[in-house]
């Protein structure tokens, strides 16, 4: 099966090196639609929309920022969230224009500790991308998707 | 025999074919000499062509902004093509918006050189060179932010206004195949042209950061390019307010030498924001500043600090402490260094403090 | 030219003849991409659009029939000659692999949109079946000699083109119809194919050979 060339280029351009230290795809060398088709999936088996996620990221950022770089309890205390910034923006790999602004947001909620960037949003809520299995900074979708759980308080803190 | 006849053949059919392929690349991509002239022929030259309109130009030793090397990937290259630029491509159309493309707006890493061109450029630019350095003192200031200070190599000095920033270039390392640029606030004093300082925040999978914290070392070599910017003081009377926070403070220093130099009597306040004590740095060197500027005031805002600390100073978020500080910012001027969440906050409170927005100044990274 | 017309008239083709229909043959009845189905990956893909179709055709045609006459010389000159037919494989993917490297280079001189639109698509011509099965039909059909194999490769990689300007032309007419999900793309694009093969035994009749 011949691999799809539109992708080439994105691939090229998520090695490490190029936009980031890391890259996005770890040590994944499944096709980018691939990559996509699955995080999808799983996205589907949980009834979440991707636009969902990059919401509650969103709003943990606005927050953070507002916060100047002070860590700040949201959604009833259930989720604290805490940015760093960072000067410069990142284009986004996928060559559609957005660039991103750099910054590193963690986020603290039911025991456990996530970092992402502000780009995570725009990757997944405009591309369905979490990137490759091994990214450093891959995030997975059922990690956020208990995030927004926690959130919108769903369920309780697993 | 016939084996040998075979594969002589064969070797000889792909030397051939070689042969003519590269008689073919001399000519095809031989575009001769190509001129280009800027600014409606402010300055000619001509080069060979066949390369990007970006390389074409450093190599005259004029510095378009670029953060990808080249690449395609920062869209910060872009400058007007008037003519000779040849059509679009689809590898500009995601960094250009409509109206910049109707005003002829192109990507010059992309603008490959072919025939003579006219193009518009920033008169700025023209001021902008390459330096080699070699890196004097690398010193931590925080858990997380260095200051690395180097001496000029070639050319010998560097004549910049206190606010400008310059383009460092990681070279390739270990965990990075290619070159690439990052800017950075100068920190040094603007009269001490042989040296340059820069104060550099790690950044968590940062290309140029990881190197110069893991990487660079004292006694090496560095690349940069610049000064680039608008980023400066003003030259009224009017009260400065400065507010930054961590590596944000390099411009300010910057300035703050420089008024030590001219002994200004411009009043100027610095409010230094931060979350926890450890992330301060240069509180000594901020009192010195008081002693030798005649109206000037360092103000340190912690937002979280820890009872252990005792912190003694303001607390809260900066922007809160501005506001406490201040009933009517109409005659004053602000300069702030942060990022888009911190400017944000800092141009709504100081609006609302009355200040008109002609008068905040920020650098947009 | 007189001595050939009446040649014709007496229902014998002549030279000339015998080129036209040739070219007839390759293009139309025999076509390369309808008849044999070689050639497809790229048809799939460029089929798309119809200005990058109409660019890719006329690099394929130029391709096949350079090939064609080069492969012709290099089988009548080099391998017969030197009893190496074995190797014609080899040497015939090699010269079309530098021949596509030329046009590529003279592709991205002179039209650099086209360049960067045709893409992968415009390296891939070398290992595009239809260009190495244009040689190799070409030698199957014994008799050719240097002209008969230049037209056969010009008729080839003119009806390539003819088919891919025509699928070009249906797939912008069908772009906002209703196409099951399943079908969409290459699907749809295979059927439409089909189809026209269809059309095209139609021809074949046209030419007694």
């Amino acid at each position: 099966m011949k691999h799809n060339p539109q992708f080439d280029e994105t691939r090229e351009r998520m090695a490490p090196g190029q936009l980031a230290r890391d890259g996005f795809l770890g040590d994944d060398s499944r096709p980018i639609p691939d990559i996509i088709a699955a995080d999808a999936a799983v996205l589907e088996s949980a009834g979440v929309l991707p636009e969902q996620l990059a919401d509650i990221l969103d709003e943990l950022h606005d927050a953070a920022d507002a916060a100047q770089e002070a860590p700040v309890d949201l959604y009833d205390g259930r989720v604290t969230v805490q940015i760093a910034e960072v000067m410069g923006r990142i284009p986004c790999p996928f060559a559609c224009g957005h660039r991103a602004h750099k910054a590193c947001i963690t986020i603290r909620f039911g025991g456990q500790e996530t970092i992402l960037t502000p780009l995570h949003a725009h990757l997944i809520r405009e591309h369905t991308f979490f990137q490759g299995q091994g990214a450093p900074f891959r995030v997975p979708p059922s990690v956020l998707i208990a995030l927004y759980r926690t959130a919108r308080g769903d369920t309780p803190d697993a | 025999m016939v084996f040998f006849v075979a594969v002589g053949t064969l070797c000889a059919i792909c030397g051939a074919l070689a042969f003519l392929l590269t008689l073919a690349d001399r000519y095809l991509n031989d575009y001769g000499l190509c001129t280009i002239s800027i600014n409606a022929g402010e300055r000619v030259f001509t080069t060979t062509g066949g390369d990007s309109l970006l390389t074409s130009l450093s190599q005259e030793q004029i510095f378009i902004p670029s953060a990808c090397g080249g690449r395609g990937s920062c869209g910060l290259c872009k400058l007007k093509v008037l003519g000779g630029g040849g059509p679009l491509l689809p590898t500009e159309t995601p960094h250009l918006e409509a109206d910049e493309i109707k005003d002829r707006m192109r990507l010059s890493c992309q603008v490959k050189v072919r025939e003579d061109m006219a193009i518009e450029i920033p008169e700025a630019l023209f001021s902008v060179r390459e330096f080699r350095a070699c890196v004097t003192e690398l010193t931590p200031l925080t858990h997380d932010i260095q200051l690395v200070r180097m001496e000029l190599i070639d050319p010998e000095t560097i004549d910049f206004t206190p606010g400008a920033y310059v383009q460092l270039q990681a070279p390739e390392y270990p965990d990075s195949p290619e070159s690439v640029y990052r800017a950075y606030s100068v920190a040094s004093d603007p009269r001490d042209t042989r040296h340059l300082d820069l104060i550099i925040r790690r950044v968590p999978g940062g290309i140029c950061t990881t190197w110069v914290f893991d990487h660079l070392t004292v006694g090496q070599r560095v690349t940069f390019n610049g000064p680039h910017g608008d980023f400066e003081m003003s030259d009224t009377e009017s009260e400065m307010i400065f507010i930054a926070g961590g590596s944000g403070m390099a411009p300010f220093l910057s300035m703050l030498l420089d008024m030590v130099q001219t002994q200004t009597t411009r009043p100027a306040r610095y409010f230094f924001g931060a979350v926890n004590r450890r992330d301060m740095f240069y509180l000594d060197e901020m009192k010195e500043f008081e002693a030798k500027i005649p109206d000037f005031k360092f103000i340190p805002a912690l937002s979280n600090p820890e009872e252990a600390e005792g912190w003694d100073g303001e607390t809260g978020l900066v922007t809160d402490v501005v506001k406490a500080h201040y009933r009517d910012c109409s005659d004053k001027e602000a300069y702030l260094c942060g990022s888009p969440g911190m400017i944000d906050a800092c141009v709504k409170v100081l609006t609302g403090l009355g200040m008109p927005e002609e008068n905040i100044f920020f650098d947009k990274f | 030219m007189l001595e050939q017309v009446s040649l014709a008239a007496q229902g014998q083709p002549g030279v000339l003849g015998q080129l036209v229909i040739i070219f007839l043959a390759a293009a139309f009845t025999d076509n390369i991409l309808l008849s044999r189905f070689l050639g497809m990956c790229s048809f799939l893909a460029i089929s798309r659009q119809m200005k990058t179709s109409i660019g890719l055709g006329i690099a394929v045609v130029f391709v096949t029939t350079c090939t064609a006459g080069i492969n012709y010389l290099v089988h009548a000159y080099v391998t017969v000659p030197l009893g190496i037919e074995f190797l014609e494989y080899i040497i015939f993917i090699v010269v079309i692999a530098a021949f596509v490297q030329l046009v590529e280079m003279v592709v991205e001189r002179f039209s650099p949109p086209l360049y960067f639109a045709l893409g992968i698509f415009l390296p891939l011509i070398t290992v595009n079946c239809a260009i190495l099965g244009v040689s190799l039909f070409m030698l199957a059909k014994q008799g050719y000699g240097f002209w008969q194999s230049l037209v056969f490769g010009a008729g080839s990689g003119i009806g390539w083109m003819l088919a891919i300007v025509l699928m070009a032309g249906i797939r912008s007419r069908i772009r906002e119809d209703k196409v099951p999900e399943g079908l969409r793309g290459a699907g749809i694009t295979l059927i439409v194919s089909g189809i026209i093969a269809l059309a095209f035994v139609g021809f074949s009749g046209m030419i007694k050979f």
